[in-house]
């Protein structure tokens, strides 16, 4: 697969992210209440999706780790837990900019931030696991780690409904609390978040292969 | 507005930081692997 400015999924992902910035600034309108910092909405649940789908993929790929010891899935596992990491930090950084003039306040002890917050720390805790040069036993150990941290997701997902929380609940058994408008923007935010997890995942794994090429070369050299 | 704007231009840069990193240290990758292919060629 062809990366960067050769890449078609990257000119492709481009067209659709100014469709996207287009579609949220002019096309959905702006809620009588909250005015215009309610489109914080769209980014902020489209990388939340992203980092719960990122662990949902680290805990597919540490289970087929653990049962074919394939190389190739514990990079898969690892690239997303980075992804995944870097999409939560958007959702911890755009949730207070909207809690700030809505709430009064940055941050609460709402039960969905603080499970949100402990998603991102089982992130890095991931990531350090499998940091440096990871042996077999870690990669094993960091494996365990990715299917115990998908507990997580439900958790982070219901929160709002088993807990009492201050926090907005959009998506409920009833439906979408959403104007046709609204729903179109935040399903193109899904999308475009989504393909750009894909087109991540993808020089990720590539430059992961990269290193273990090096790695495996220098052994062979200085052996 | 101001909260707004400051959002989206939060996600882009976390996200155009990161996908500048992984280029960067892929370019890197890349010339360090055919240095070290021509190395073991010569060996060879």
């Amino acid at each position: 697969m062809k990366h960067g400015l050769k890449s078609p999924l990257f000119w492709i992902l481009t067209l659709i992210m100014l469709v996207n910035i287009y579609v949220i600034a002019f096309y959905a309108p702006v809620e009588k209440t909250m005015g215009i910092v309610q489109k914080v909405f769209y980014f902020h649940v489209a990388s939340a999706w992203v980092g719960l789908l990122a662990l949902c993929v680290v805990f597919a790929a540490s289970v087929l780790y653990l049962w074919k010891r394939s190389e190739r899935t514990n990079n898969l596992a690892l690239a997303s837990a980075e992804i995944g990491t870097v999409f939560i930090s958007c959702t911890l950084l755009t949730g207070p900019l909207w809690a700030y003039p809505i709430w009064n306040t940055w941050w609460t002890w709402d039960p969905r931030l603080t499970t949100t917050l402990v998603l991102w720390f089982m992130y890095v805790a991931y990531i350090a696991l499998q940091g440096g040069s990871a042996t077999e036993s870690r990669k094993r150990l960091a494996a365990v780690y990715g299917i115990i941290c998908v507990v997580n997701v439900p958790l982070v997902f219901f929160s709002t409904r088993w807990w009492r929380s201050i926090h907005p609940v959009v998506v409920t058994s009833e439906g979408m609390a959403l104007t046709p408008k609204m729903k179109v923007a935040m399903f193109l935010s899904v999308g475009v978040f989504s393909l750009l997890y894909v087109y991540l995942l993808n020089i990720r794994l590539k430059s992961l292969d990269l290193e273990q090429r090096v790695k495996r070369l220098k052994a062979e050299l200085f052996a | 507005m101001t909260f707004f704007v400051a959002g989206y231009i939060i996600v882009w840069a976390v996200v155009f930081l990161y996908a500048a990193g992984i280029q960067r240290r892929q370019s890197k990758l890349e010339q360090e692997l055919s240095v070290l292919e021509e190395l073991v060629q010569k060996r060879a």
